[in-house]
Parts: structure tokens; sequence; C-alpha cells
């Protein structure tokens, strides 16, 4: 039956079908997926609708694709071919030729009648093929011009949206970008987590710690949270991590106070050492040391050691509570020197295990510092994404007001803080404050004698400039926060020109929670290569970590930089972005 | 029955002889002398509307000359009884006394019957023909007479001048195959009929087939193919007619009484196998079916009351049937 002179001349006219079919199909298919995507565009002008113009285009190559598969599963049949050949001049011949060779197919035995019908049919077929285009000519363009006007009135309204831009296309944006940030925060949360799991700490320090993650983390996860509730959780999170992080940073001062005072004490000189180097390994061998050495010291050098020690306890007692077990532990070494010095040889070991476990415990809280500051500035970038995202949707009014700081507004710059690492080196240095309050950094000089002093009033916000030039001797590098700016000047032993360079003026940004900071300068910092350590003064009390305001606007402004990277930010917001973070830089 | 080209041929060259000798007697009425023979050939009676003086009565006795059968006329009257078409029994005296009956054979008892203006007769007498024309037999004396083969009743009614007739019920309606109507000749006819039947020698047709050849030309139609998708053009034909029918027309919902029965699609294979035939086809398509539609369904179709007050024809029920089969085609 395949091979049959009938099938063979229906097979161009079925291909021919076929293509029509096609044609036709894959223009509805195009039309409707059109007017999907105009329907798409058009929602997106009324509601905020993410990915319009991805939507958009789904829609329509999924119309066009539909439209092509749909005309490709239908093809025509012989006997569609047939049909439509007998609409011409065959007279009903094929479907009837078509029918007896379906009904007898090779059958020898058929009827003369329908053989000779075939014959005529095949015939009537032939002379339609030669005649193909004239007996099926292709579509005229008048047979679908409604279809082909639909087509352009749609595509014409399709120009025209994409043209004018969409009044709420920023908006959207701005809402991707709050969720990318969420996203990112709690991304940025595991591997905080992951890294607090690596470090040694007593499981109530990581508890502080991981907490409020947990519990910020709960909060997001299980979504229907408004923005504003995100940035109360936010800085709720955000406030009990830097209580961590200022606690072991207090841990931290304590543990220096202590190796500044060992270092007075020969015997106990490489353990500050090792300490001011947070140098774990030579800590132990420091104890152990201490402990080989003690069967050979005098009982002259033994009450020396005990009364260093219990002097370093009652130091730690005068910090507070928190140095308590610090300070038990101290007191407990000296005890056992003193008073046991050769018949509780052992426990007095047991007392310095005590000590050296208790010293390696906080040692760690600097990891900890660093990782509760680390993750206190990812949730402080997450919130000012979100608070950015809030104002571009014209939310400003709701944001909290902690959120609300930026360079213009002050709200969250820093009245004070903390002056950094100050020279330690160089007499009668003084320092004055910056107009506007600011950022100092100086260098410092590793040696020397000498003092700074200087107080730093903040004012906080705006932008300000000014130089600061400190001379100094000695090289070293510090860098300070806080809200002192000015000329420093001192000058004492050593030479150098690292001077303190204050770039004043200043405003800082982000992390302070409170503008009235005010308070003495920090003298504090050590040099990295053996000098000596002095603090002095008393940094500001601030709720937060203070940050420059370059730093602050470099991120931004990198951060910035990928978003307008990405081509799907339109053209408009583009500029407005350029045009926000040329207003905003620390130089302008 | 068909079985090779030349007898397909031969065929179609008898029709076309056969009307060309017709045509010599009957000036223009090409459609209803085709109608006729579509009848004629496929084995069925048609019911003829006119006029008067149409020239009926020439048609059907042409046809019975070209096609040397004999002929009949029945010229139907209120008082003419069933006897005086099938016939009778008599009593035959003998010479010696003796009696004996005798059917006497009505003129029902030929191959050609002209049945004229049958809807004056009574229904009991309509019915006495109508019997013989479904059953081919006649029934007298409790013996049943067969009647003459090929049998066709020619009948012919007057559509005008309706009182004291009996219109024929729709169930005898049914049994004839077409109802053919006869229209007013053309000018062009109308001189063409004078200049022949004022001439000195009235043209007179002459035999050019038997009714053996007409029996074979009917085997030869009924051989002919008819494609399933053919096929139910003609069911949707006749079911298009029903006013229940979802298909239907809307004027035939709102038309039509009742619709058309089995005997009209066996009538319209019928006649479209006859057509194809006489146009040198072996099968049966849709060209035929929409040109015997008219003829087959115009007496099987019932009209409303509405319809029948407010003009509406059988004949525009089934045009609209068949455009919109046309339409979804």
């Amino acid at each position: 039956m395949a091979n049959d002179p009938l099938i063979e001349q229906l097979k161009p006219v079925r291909r021919r079908l076929t293509l029509f079919r096609l044609s036709r199909m894959t223009l509805l298919g195009l039309l409707a997926g059109s007017l999907a995507g105009v329907f798409v565009l058009g929602v997106a002008r009324l509601w905020l609708l993410l990915y319009a113009s991805l939507f958009f285009f789904f829609f329509v190559m999924a119309g066009l694709i539909t439209g092509l598969l749909f005309g490709l599963w239908n093809r025509a049949t012989a006997k569609e071919a047939a049909i439509e050949m007998d609409k011409s001049v065959t007279e009903d011949a094929i479907v009837t030729a078509l029918e007896g060779l379906e009904a007898y197919g090779a059958n020898k035995q058929e009827p003369a009648i329908v053989k000779l019908q075939r014959e005529d049919a095949t015939e009537a077929a032939n002379r339609y093929v030669s005649e193909l285009n004239k007996r099926l000519p292709w579509p005229s363009w008048r047979s679908a011009r409604v279809m082909l006007f639909g087509l352009c009135a749609v595509w014409t309204g399709i120009a025209i949206m994409l043209i004018l831009p969409n009044p709420l296309q920023e908006r959207a944006v701005a809402q991707a970008e709050m969720k990318m940030s969420v996203d990112e925060l709690e991304l940025e949360a595991k591997l905080i987590e992951e890294e607090l799991e690596r470090l040694s700490l007593p499981q109530d320090v990581k508890e502080a710690l991981t907490k409020p993650l947990d519990k910020l983390r709960e909060e997001l996860v299980s979504g229907g949270l408004k923005p504003v509730e995100v940035l109360e959780k936010l800085d709720q999170a955000m406030r009990e991590i830097e209580r961590v992080a200022n606690a072991a940073k207090e841990a931290l001062q304590r543990l220096n106070t202590a190796a500044e005072a060992m270092n007075r004490q020969p015997l106990l000189r490489p353990l500050g050492a090792a300490l001011q180097d947070r140098d774990s390994a030579a800590m132990e061998q420091a104890v152990d040391h201490i402990r080989s050495s003690l069967s050979r010291l005098t009982p002259a050098e033994r009450k020396e050691l005990a009364e260093t020690l219990e002097g370093l306890a009652s130091q730690m007692q005068e910090q507070g509570d928190g140095a308590d077990k610090l300070a038990a532990a101290f007191g407990e070494a000296a005890r056992q020197v003193r008073d046991n010095s050769e018949a509780d040889q052992n426990s007095g070991e047991d007392a310095l295990s005590q000590l050296r476990n208790q010293l390696a415990s906080e040692l760690s809280q600097g990891e900890l510092e660093q990782l509760a500051r680390s993750m206190s500035e990812q949730l402080d970038r997450s919130g000012q994404a979100i608070a950015e995202g809030m104002r571009s949707q014209g939310l400003g009014g709701s944001i909290p007001p902690s959120w609300r700081g930026n360079s213009q507004d002050g709200s969250r710059t820093p009245g004070g803080g903390t002056s950094g690492e100050q020279p330690t080196s160089g007499s009668n240095g003084t320092s004055n404050p910056g107009s506007n309050g600011g950022q100092g950094s100086g260098s410092r000089p590793d040696s020397g004698q000498g003092a700074e002093s200087g107080a730093g009033q903040g004012n906080g916000g705006g932008i300000g400039s000014a130089g600061s030039q400190e001379s100094g001797g000695g090289v070293g590098s510090g860098s300070g926060q806080g809200n002192e700016s000015g000329t420093g000047s001192g000058n004492g032993q050593g030479s150098g020109n690292g001077a303190g360079l204050g770039a004043g003026s200043r405003t800082l940004v982000t992390t302070p929670r409170t503008m009235a900071g005010s308070g003495d300068v920090y003298q504090d910092g050590g040099p990295s290569s053996g000098g000596q350590i002095e603090q002095g003064g008393q940094s500001p009390i601030m709720d937060g970590v203070t940050r420059p305001y370059e730093e602050v606007y470099s991120e931004y402004a990198a951060e910035a930089r990928q978003s307008l990277g990405r081509s799907s930010l339109p053209a408009s917001m583009q500029d407005k972005v350029k045009q926000y973070f040329d207003e905003i830089q620390p130089n302008r | 029955m068909i079985e090779s080209k030349e007898g397909l041929q031969a065929a179609v060259k008898k029709i076309a002889t056969l009307k060309q000798e017709i045509a010599m007697v009957i000036v223009g009425q090409e459609t209803v002398v085709e109608q006729l023979l579509w009848s004629l050939l496929a084995g069925g009676h048609a019911l003829l509307e006119g006029i008067p003086g149409l020239g009926k009565t020439m048609l059907v006795r042409t046809i019975a000359d070209t096609v040397s059968l004999s002929f009949s006329r029945i010229q139907f009257t209120p008082d003419l009884m069933p006897s005086d078409i099938t016939g009778t029994t008599l009593i035959d005296f003998g010479t010696q006394g003796s009696a004996a009956q005798r059917f006497q054979p009505g003129p029902v008892f030929g191959n050609l019957v002209l049945a004229d203006e049958i809807n004056r007769a009574t229904p009991k007498t309509q019915s006495a023909l109508l019997e013989a024309m479904q059953e081919g037999t006649v029934t007298a004396g409790g013996t049943t007479h067969v009647l003459p083969k090929p049998f066709f009743v020619l009948a012919t009614q007057n559509p005008i001048e309706q009182e004291g007739t009996y219109p024929l019920p729709e169930a005898q309606l049914d049994r004839f195959l077409l109802k053919i109507g006869v229209e007013y000749p053309t000018r062009e006819e109308l001189k063409q009929i004078v200049m022949r039947t004022t001439a000195m020698e009235a043209p007179r047709a002459r035999s050019v087939m038997t009714g053996e050849e007409l029996t074979e030309l009917q085997q030869d139609a009924k051989s002919l193919l008819v494609a399933e998708d053919i096929l139910d053009l003609a069911v949707q034909l006749v079911m298009m007619t029903h006013p229940a029918e979802d298909d239907a027309p809307e004027e035939v919902k709102r038309y039509a009484k009742f619709g058309a029965g089995p005997r009209a699609l066996q009538a319209l294979i019928s006649i479209g196998k006859v057509r194809a035939l006489s146009h040198g086809r072996m099968h049966v398509s849709w060209q035929d079916l929409r040109t015997a539609a008219l003829p087959v369904l115009r007496h099987r179709i019932v009209l409303t009351y509405e319809a029948q007050a407010l003009g509406v024809t059988t004949d525009r029920l089934a045009a609209s049937i068949v455009e919109s089969i046309e339409a979804n085609r």
C-alpha cells in the first residue's frame, strides 16, 4: 500500500499541507504568547512583578514553540491530503480510492471497479500534483490578515511598553535586591557558624554568639517578615553579637594587661610574650618552662614569682566579673608556688595547668571577637542593603531609626570612638581634636618614651577634611578608630617619618549606635616588634563598631559596581546609582 | 455491473443517447428530464409537480417510447376506484353457458405508468396505486398478480386548484424516490415548442434502449463505489432535516416539523450513484449528493404551520442544509 502510486502522489500534498499548518500554528502560537506577554508587561505596571521581562520573553517563546510543536504534531495525513485534493477537481475520487486501498490493500481479489476507480483517481492525483502550485497555492496574506494585523498590533503595544520606562521597575529591582541580601545574610551566617565550630571555645561562649544568629535565621527562614521587621531582627541580633564581641575584646585587654605585668618578671616574661603574640604553642611551652623551673628556684625567687602571680590575680579581680576565672587561676597558681614550693610541686603544676587552660581560653577570645565583628559587619551590610531597598521603594519613613543613618544625616555617625592605636613613643605628644571628628590613624614608633594625650570630640555628621600630621619616631603602624582628628605632634626618641596620619573630619558611619559618644582617647596598641605597650585614656563607650566612612563607602561602591554590571539593571537605575555614589563620595 | 472502462463508457453513452432522444421531443426541461432519468435508472418512482400544460404527459410518454417500455396513463379523478387502477375480476360466460372468473389487469400493469393528477383521487384509490408501487404486485380476488418489470410510476400533481383534492399523506409521499418540480418554459423554449408542435409532423422519439438494457444500467449504477466520508455526508444530510438535531440549521429547527427517514438516505445514495454513472465516474461524490438533495428531500420534510404561513418552502430548508454542510466541510 505504501508504494502505491496514489500514495506517492499524496506525499507532496501532505508536505505542503503540513507546512501550511505549521506556519498557521506557529503564527497563532506567537500571537497567543505575545498577548500573554503584553498582559505580563501590563501587570508589571500595576503591581510589583519581578522579572517581568523574563516572564514576557518566556511567554512569547512558549507560545512560539507550542505553536511550532502543535503544527508538527498535527501533520497532514494521507486522508486529509486526499480530502484537500478532492475539494478541487477530483470530486472525491481520491478519498474513495484511498478507502478502497485501505480496505483491500495489496489483495489481488479486490473488485475490478475498485481497481479501475483507483487508476482513475491516480491519474487525477497526478494531474493535481503537476499543477500543485496552482491547485494548492500558498495562502495569500489576505487570508491571514486578521492574524497578521493582530500580531502587528500586539507587537506595537509591546514595543511601546518596552520603550516607556516602567515606574514600578525600580521598586521591583529593589525588592529583588532586598531578597538577595536576606539570602546572602543567611549564607554568611551559616559560614560564620561553621567557623565558630572550629574554635575551641567554651560552649556557653559559642552559644552566646550562635544563639542570636540561630534565632535570626529561624525568623528569616520562617518567612513572612516585612522588611521593617527584618531590620528590627537584624538590629537585635547585631546588638547581641556586638555585646559578645565587646566582651571578647575586654577579655583580650585583660590578657594584655596580664602580659605586660608578666613581662616584668623574668620567669613569666616568655609567657607574657607568648600572650602578646597570641601564640598558643609558645604559651604552652612557657608554662612548661615555668613548671620545670620551679624546682630550681630559690625561696626568694619563688616568693617573687608568687607575689607577681598574686598581683596579677588582684589586678584581674579589679577588672570585674569577666575576669574572675583568670583571677582565680592566677591566685591558685600563686598559692601553690608560695606555700608548697617543693612538697606540693604536683599541685603547683596542676595550678599552672589550670592557668594555662584559662589563658588559652582567653586567647581564643581574639578570634571570637574577630568573628563576631565580621558577623556584625555582615549583618550591618545586609541591613543597609534592605534599608536602601526600602528607600528605593519609597518606604524610607518606615525604616527603624537605627538604620536611617547615612553620610548626610549623621544619625549613625559616631560622636566619639576609640582613637585606635596611638603612638606609644614620643614625648609630650599632643593631639588636637579634629574639627568634625572622625578617624585618626597614625603610625607610631615602636620604641621610645612618651605619651600622647588627646581628646576626641565627635559631633558626627557631615563630610569634612582635615589633615593631620604627627611627627614621631620609630617604625610602626597602627590604625585607630575613633572620632578624634587633628594634628598631633610629638617628639621622642627615635626617628622616622611615620608620624600619625590623622585624617580627620570624616564621618563615621554605620556601626555605632549612638551619636553621643565622647570620652578619652585610648592610647593603646602595641608594637609589632616588641615595643612597650601602653594604654591610656578611656575610649568612649560605643554601642557598636565604628568604621571609617571611606571603608564603608568603598564597600558599598564596589557592590554597586557589581550591581551595575548586571545586565538586568535598567539604564535609568544605573544612572541613579552612579549619581548617588558620586554625591556621597568621601572627597566631595 | 461495471468491470472495465469500456463498460463504463458504454453505459455513459447509453444514458447520453437516451437524453438526446428525449430532447428531440421535449424542449428544455433538462433538469426535469435528467431527474426523471435518475429515477428511472435508480428503479424508483417520481412525483412531478407542475401546472397543467407543461408537457408532463408528453415527457413520460416520450421516455416510454425511448426505452421501449409499455406505457399506461391513468387520469385520477375523485370517482376513480381502486379497481379502475389495479384491474378487476370478471366472469366470462362461455358459449355453452359455462362461467369462469378472469382477472382483467388495470392500467397499472405497464412498465411506465403515468398517474396524472394523483391528488384528485380519493385516498383509498391513491393507496391502491401506492401499494402497487411499493410491493410491485397487485392482489385481486385473492390472487396476487406481479407487475411487469421494470415498473415505474410517474405521478403528477397540480400545485394550484387545491379545491376538491386529496393531498398525499407523508407516508405515501415518502414512497416516491423524487419529487420533481416542472417549471414554466423560457421564452426561447416556448418558441421552440410552438415551432415543433405546429409543424406538419410532430417529432416522435424512437426507441434507443430496451427494458433489459435499462435493467443493466440499473445494475451498473448499483455497483459504483461510495466512500465512507460520502456516506457520512449523506447521513448528515438526512439527519439535519430533523429539527431536534443539534447540527440542524436554525431554519430547520424553526420551520421543520418532521424530517426525512431512511428512505431518503437510500434515495440519496441511489440517485448519487446514477448521477455518477451518467457523468462517467465510478464513485459517488459530494456533488452528486448535493444535486440530488433537493428532489430527494423536498417532499420528505414536513413544515410547521408557521413555515406554511410564512411561505417557507422545503426547498429552502433543504438548500440551507446543503449550504451548512458545505460550509463546514
